[in-house]
């Protein structure tokens, strides 16, 4: 994650896009909506790849989605382009969540391949469905309504689509929801303990990024004016996952100047294009050898600052009253009758143990007498075969999520930072339950959004 | 020196990397004329392609050696957009918009096509392509765009043709591979023999890259069918339902698409009589008849290629159309005095029989499918010599 | 039509369990998983055409050279994108680099050989009971089983080989030449899908589609099997081949990959450690 971003960049890369007609040149507008479109696609793939990890190689699948929704639905008359577009997005979302809830239980190479495969199928559905998709002939994208049959109108229509796109990834970045992402890319284990749900935010999260894809679909099926399977090839799946890993991940602006990059290139190197796989490949081997931030990295080097010399860490221990005496009427935590065993090694054998608000308990006792183990019941990670823990007379049941919304969380014996987000940024992932905020508000920036941003930061 | 294909592509980029095309204003008289060529030089579907190259390059050097049209010298604007749809209308941008070619040859692969003729059509750009997609062709929406090889529905008519009353079957299986030309040559095929009384006893897609074709085979051979048509440019896949028809020892003819007699599929057959009473669409111009000997205008043209472009690896057509194609242009500024883009598709529109070497095409301002149907023949595979065939058995 | 579908989907199903054991041998050394076997598996069948078939060289000096080859391939996956990813921070971009590698490989293949399929040289010249297109690639996988038992089993350097995987720092404080043992490692595996590739080259042609064909296919046989277990990959893969054939003759055409698929997704959505294998423990 990087440090706070200014708004300039953004404002200085839109700027020089909507002046672009000006050079009166269609083959640049061209080019430029073709970007355009991309980072619409790029900027929700980000999410999922650059901020939560998620290796989503074949992302083509939700392109192709959105492409033959829009263009069905206004091949057979039932719904204008623009609200086809909306259409698209549904299916979109629809389509994300079902690529996105295997990465739910497997790990990462496992998922990389399942993205393969669901793109491969989603090719072959295409093909295949001849009364819908038209098969192998496809079929016509969505005509839009003057102004925007123009290619100049249309360029701008997607230029303030990518804006708002950026506005509204830049948001979430900025958010607990992103600081959660990384958390869970980076260090899983503690994000859960901090009560950060990985199966709801991640399965958000591809929602989310399906509707942005999907639309981008929409919006390349007019671009083409004609759609066929043999457009969604793999190329473009291994482009948009590259502009990610080029820009580098947890970043907004690296990502953007990625997809620009990477759209202009084969373009300007035409004769070479026989290699433009080769080359981004080789490319992409560069970057996670040798500059693993990614162009975002770049950036930011330039911007850091060493931190001052003789710098002191001063302790104020007049916060820590506030910390702790803000529950004292909460009835007492109970650990009763624990009996924990891992296979034949009895790790807790009969432990009671009562935490009372205000209190600071030490468990002590010799290595691999348990005094991790009881931590990890208490946080949710462990259940017991016997016993259990409650706070008063309620049982507390379920994964170390839920324990986090009742203020139980734990620390690690290795510490668990998540090594790009700054010093401020990791403490205020212990705030995440705290925010009201809902992942839609956070992406418009409606007021509750800032609202909780301020609190955490405080 | 033989331009064979690894050194035409080699030879390609080294030209692409050393020259510089920048559009440069035809405003005198003595500018070149800009052709620009879309072409899927890399990636699937290469072949004709290449071939194609070859003619195109053949023929601008002859003119330009010639002296060129009213002065004026030929100059080929190629970019290679590996068939990709996409690359293709960036590709066609460029042209249009920044090199501004007066006309455009291909591009060559029907996606690309389906995708670029609107780019063409809003820019009035006479388009000449050779793709066989057979809504690609409508001269009200796209007046511009013309084609020069058959259309898909021609190939059908051919093979239907020559399966209903010249081998006399009723009795056909009809398969494609699993891509979007597969897919929709093999719907239309079927309707069509349908439609003419035939018995369509088996129809399947087949992935190209299955290793084993026996259970379709197995499948076909019970339904009865007496004839496979096949429709796909899938040479590895062709070349194994020969193998396995001669495995299973089921003596059925196979009839289809130009690429069941391609060099690829000859180099797979694990026996030279696997490509026997195999026909394909073939053109009468690129034929052998009884004596052996091509048609008088194709004999002078592959003489003049002899030792100046190879002919063992490709096929005569793809040669002679890419030769036709930059004639054409050259031809119509030639005839008009203008490069203008209502000069040339003025003159296309009138063309009433020109003699090409592929081809005796005629184009009116309602009909842009240019090739003439009687000139579409069938041809016998294993009589490939010199990128030309025989013609097949029982033709006239 | 059964023995046909039976002998093609074994004779297929080998090759997808020798990819997959390229797999285990791949992560057994390193804990890192590569989209290079595939990629691998391809080589072979296209070295093997090359060497023999374009550069008229004879099938004894042919296919050691293809193995060679491809040996050389697994040890360039090590150094290039396995090593200097495991030296840095983030250990699971290696899925990047051999991703990016198994694509320059492929690209580079399609350039200098051809995107059409290209034949492959008969070896043996005469079929017995089966044509050698069938027994080739069961024989090759049979002899890469008993060869990894007797490695693993019988010989110091495989039980080293066992020992590293199992736990790194334990091997290296005993002095066991890690470094050196995980190139060996990654040869090991790159002979194997040279040797798959080689084997099954008459059934699969000596083509460029084949090697994402193979990743995928070669990589379901290790996600049933369990991660690392060469056993479980050879029964999933024979049995995949097998299924995949079956699928072939009932439906045909494009269903026969979505089948697979929706099989591989309903397993593992279900078992995510394999029909095979160990549950995953997480470090807490």
């Amino acid at each position: 994650m990087r440090s706070r971003q200014t708004a300039l960049p953004y404002l200085l890369i839109f700027a020089a896009a909507a002046a672009l007609p000006l050079a009166g040149d269609d083959y640049v507008v061209l080019i430029a909506t073709r970007a355009a479109v991309y980072w619409v696609l790029v900027s929700g793939l980000n999410l999922v790849v650059g901020f939560a990890g998620q290796l989503a190689i074949g992302w083509v699948s939700l392109l192709t989605i959105g492409a033959y929704t829009t263009g069905v639905v206004v091949a057979r008359g039932w719904l204008g382009p623009l609200p086809a577009l909306v259409v698209a997005g549904v299916a979109g979302a629809v389509a994300g969540g079902i690529v996105g809830l295997p990465a739910l239980r497997l790990r990462t190479f496992y998922f990389a391949m399942a993205t393969l495969g669901f793109a491969t199928i989603v090719t072959q559905v295409a093909l295949a469905w001849t009364d819908v998709t038209g098969g192998g002939i496809g079929i016509a994208g969505p005509a839009f309504p003057a102004p925007l049959d123009t290619p100049i109108g249309f360029y701008l229509f997607c230029l303030v689509l990518a804006a708002f796109c950026t506005w509204m990834t830049l948001n979430i970045a900025g958010s607990r929801f992103g600081r959660a992402l990384v958390g869970l890319r980076d260090a899983e284990v503690a994000a859960e303990a901090m009560g950060v749900s990985k199966s709801r935010l991640l399965i958000t999260v591809f929602l989310f990024s399906g509707v942005l894809a999907a639309v981008a679909g929409g919006l390349f099926a007019t671009l083409q004016s004609y759609i066929t399977p043999d457009a969604f090839t793999f190329d473009l799946s291994v482009l948009f996952f590259i502009a990610i890993l080029i820009g580098g991940r947890g970043s907004v602006l690296g990502p953007l100047l990625g997809v620009i990059l990477l759209t202009i290139l084969p373009e300007a190197a035409a004769p070479l294009v026989a290699w433009s796989t080769f080359l981004y490949a080789a490319l992409l081997l560069v970057i996670v050898i040798g500059l693993p931030g990614g162009i975002a990295d770049l950036l930011d080097r330039r911007r850091r600052r060493k931190l001052p010399e003789n710098r002191q860490i001063v302790p104020r221990p007049e916060f820590v009253a506030s910390l702790i005496t803000r529950r004292t009427d909460s009835p007492a935590l109970i650990v009763f009758g624990l009996h924990l065993s891992f296979g034949g090694v009895r790790a807790i054998d009969g432990l009671d143990l009562e935490l009372r608000p205000g209190e600071v308990h030490g468990l002590i006792g010799p290595n691999g007498s348990g005094k991790t183990t009881t931590l990890n019941v208490i946080s949710g990670f462990y259940r017991p075969q016997e016993g259990g823990v409650r706070i008063g007379d309620a049982p507390l049941t379920g994964g170390p999520q839920t324990r986090a919304a009742l203020a139980i969380a734990r620390t690690f014996q290795t510490p668990r930072a998540i090594g790009e987000a700054s010093v401020l940024e990791n403490v205020m992932i212990g705030g995440t339950v705290e925010g009201r905020a809902s992942f839609a508000e956070t992406a418009l920036a409606l007021p509750r959004h800032w609202r909780d941003e301020k609190m955490l930061r405080t | 020196m033989l331009i064979t294909r690894r050194g035409a592509m080699l030879a390609s980029t080294a030209t692409l990397l050393g020259a510089a095309p920048l559009a440069r204003p035809a405003l005198a008289q003595s500018s070149p004329i800009l052709i620009g060529w879309l072409a899927a030089l890399t990636g699937p579907s290469s072949a004709p392609a290449i071939g194609f190259d070859r003619g195109v390059k053949f023929a601008a050097d002859e003119i330009n050696t010639a002296g060129g049209v009213k002065g004026r010298k030929i100059e080929i604007i190629t970019r290679d957009t590996q068939g990709d749809p996409t690359k293709a209308v960036n590709a066609a941008q460029d042209m249009i918009g920044r090199k501004k070619v007066s006309a455009i040859w291909g591009p060559t692969n029907s996606g690309e096509a389906l995708a670029t003729n609107a780019v063409m059509a809003r820019a009035k750009m006479p388009n000449m392509h050779p793709c066989v997609v057979d809504s690609l062709i409508d001269p009200v929406k796209y007046p511009n765009a013309f084609r020069i090889a058959p259309s898909n529905g021609q190939w059908d008519d051919a093979v239907r043709n020559y399966c209903l009353n010249i081998l006399k079957v009723k009795d056909v299986a009809v398969v494609g591979d699993t891509t979007g030309y597969g897919t929709s040559a093999v719907a239309a095929s079927v309707a069509a023999f349908k439609k003419d009384g035939a018995n369509v006893t088996y129809q399947a897609q087949i992935d190209a890259i299955q290793p084993d074709v026996t259970p379709d085979m197995l499948r076909m051979k019970n339904s009865g069918a007496k004839v496979i048509v096949v429709w796909s440019v899938a040479t590895g896949m062709e070349a194994r339902l020969m193998n396995e028809r001669d495995a299973l020892g089921w003596d059925v003819p196979i009839v289809g698409h130009p690429a069941l007699g391609s060099g690829d599929v000859r180099q797979l057959l694990e026996k030279e009589a696997n490509w026997d009473k195999v026909y394909m669409v073939g053109y009468a111009s690129c034929s052998y008849d009884a004596n052996g000997k091509l048609p008088p205008q194709t004999t002078t043209f592959v003489a003049k290629l002899a030792g100046k472009v190879s002919l063992q690896d490709t096929s005569l057509w793809w040669v002679a159309c890419g030769y036709d194609a930059i004639k054409l242009v050259a031809e119509s500024v030639n005839a008009t005095g203008s490069s203008t883009s209502d000069a040339i598709i003025g003159y296309w529109n009138g063309l009433q029989s020109y003699p090409g070497v592929f081809g005796t095409y005629t184009w009116t301002p309602e009909q842009h499918n240019g090739y003439p149907t009687k000139e579409v023949v069938m041809s016998q595979a294993n009589s490939q010599k010199d990128g030309a065939f025989k013609l097949a058995p029982g033709y006239v | 039509m059964l023995s046909s579908i039976l002998w093609t989907g074994l004779a297929i199903g080998a090759i997808y369990a020798l990819i997959a054991v390229t797999y285990n041998v791949m992560f057994s050394a390193s804990r890192v998983m590569s989209f290079t076997a595939g990629q691998v598996g391809m080589l072979g069948g296209v070295f093997g055409a090359w060497f023999i078939l374009r550069l008229h060289m004879p099938i004894v000096v042919g296919f050691p050279l293809t193995l060679a080859a491809c040996a050389a391939i697994g040890v360039l996956t090590e150094l290039v994108a396995v090593r200097p990813v495991m030296a840095g921070l983030e250990k699971h971009l290696y899925v990047l680099s051999t991703l990016a590698l198994a694509l320059m490989l492929q690209q580079l293949t399609a350039i200098e050989w051809s995107t059409e399929p290209q034949p492959f040289p008969r070896i043996v010249g005469a079929g017995f009971v089966l044509d050698e297109k069938f027994w080739l690639p069961l024989a090759a996988g049979a002899a890469v089983i008993l060869g990894l038992e007797l490695l693993y089993r019988r010989t110091l350097v495989g039980r080293a080989f066992l020992a590293i995987a199992e736990d790194n720092y334990a091997a290296r404080a005993l002095g066991l030449p890690e470094r050196g043992l995980r190139i060996a490692s990654f040869a090991l595996a790159g002979a194997i899908a040279g040797l798959a590739g080689f084997a099954g080259g008459q059934l699969l042609l000596a083509s460029i589609a084949n090697g994402p064909m193979l990743n995928f296919y070669g990589f379901v046989p290790v996600a049933l099997g369990g991660l690392g277990n060469n056993r479980g990959a050879i029964v999933s893969g024979l049995l995949l081949g097998v299924f995949q054939q079956a699928a072939n003759f009932l439906f045909g055409g494009v269903f026969v990959s979505v089948a697979v698929f929706a099989a591989f997704i309903v397993v593992l959505m279900a078992a995510p450690q394999g029909l095979f294998g160990a549950a995953p423990t997480r470090r807490v």
